[in-house]
């Protein structure tokens, strides 16, 4: 992840290996929390690991909104662990 | 309508007032800044978004959180006044290699779900789905903001707001033109009026470019 300076800025390259929360390794009540926020994705009925191994360069202006929306980021791959940052609440 | 004998008195009042009682880098600053400089204490009003106040009552980065108070705009002579609403929006180039994933993540990034993470953790707040908006935790924490007149003043707000803003291409260069105005009148390189005819008749020009105005 690089992050570039500038009047709009924000340049980011996110690894999409996968638009799945990574639960491998977490504990089991880590798992169990997961596997509850993630319901509402799975839902969806979406193949969210279609782009699996793709990447996605974005551009995001500074704003609040898109600076809510970075840390999350990780949580749209499947290189995120689960617990952080947090990727959903109840 | 720009050098119109009321926008002319208008700018110039507003103008005279940045000068005398606003901030010192007026000219350079951004909305961001503008915000930023309120949190940090350094102005005593300001005027401009709702979804500001996210920063204002954020205890870690203002000096001012708890503090503030919150009231709509006040109305002018003969003037009924609105909010222009203004859009988030992810997009996608058309030249994007990876469309699909491009469009699996604006999809992801824009659920009520994420949304309602990137609020509740990360002070998306106001967030812009209804769905987020009137979640009970949400709706908590915004409650608390000036002592309850937050939410009061927002909802009042949204009754009258409309989109102003003008989605067209040439919407930046004929924004830059009214500011380049609005600094030489600022800096006392031109009167109101002169800055404002110049800026009018220059805007006019773009308009009859682009094919917007004979």
């Amino acid at each position: 992840m690089a992050t570039q300076s500038g009047r709009t800025l924000g340049r980011w390259l996110v690894g999409l290996l996968g638009l799945v929360l990574w639960v491998g390794d977490a504990p089991p009540v880590a798992r169990a929390q997961d596997d509850a926020l993630l319901a509402y994705f799975r839902q969806a009925k979406i193949n969210w690991r279609q782009a699996e191994g793709q990447k996605l360069t974005i551009g995001l202006n500074k704003h609040p909104f898109t600076e809510s929306l970075l840390p999350l980021i990780p949580c749209s791959t499947t290189r995120a662990p689960s617990s952080s940052p947090r990727c959903g609440s109840t | 309508v720009f050098h119109d004998p009321r926008s002319v008195k208008f700018t110039q009042m507003w103008v005279d007032m940045m000068r005398e009682s606003g901030p010192p880098n007026w000219a350079n600053m951004t909305w961001y800044d503008a915000m930023e400089s309120f949190a940090a204490g350094q102005a005593g009003m300001i005027v401009d978004a709702d979804f500001f106040a996210a920063t204002y009552e954020d205890p870690k980065k203002s000096k001012v959180a708890g503090k503030v108070g919150y009231a709509l705009v006040p109305s002018g002579p003969g003037g009924k006044p609105f909010a222009g609403l203004w859009t988030w929006a992810l997009g996608m180039s058309k030249a994007t290699k990876n469309k699909e994933a491009a469009w699996l993540f604006i999809q992801w990034a824009t659920s009520p779900q994420t949304l309602l993470n990137a609020t509740l953790e990360y002070r998306n707040y106001n967030p812009s789905r209804i769905s987020v908006m009137t979640n009970p935790k949400v709706q908590q924490v915004m409650g608390t903001w000036g002592n309850g007149s937050y939410i009061k003043t927002q909802q009042e707000n949204l009754k009258t707001a409309r989109v102003a803003w003008v989605p067209h291409p040439e919407r930046t260069r004929l924004g830059d033109i009214w500011a380049r105005a609005l600094h030489e009148i600022y800096f006392k390189r031109a009167s109101a009026e002169e800055a404002l005819k110049k800026a009018s008749a220059e805007i006019d020009k773009v308009l009859v470019e682009v094919g917007l105005k004979k």
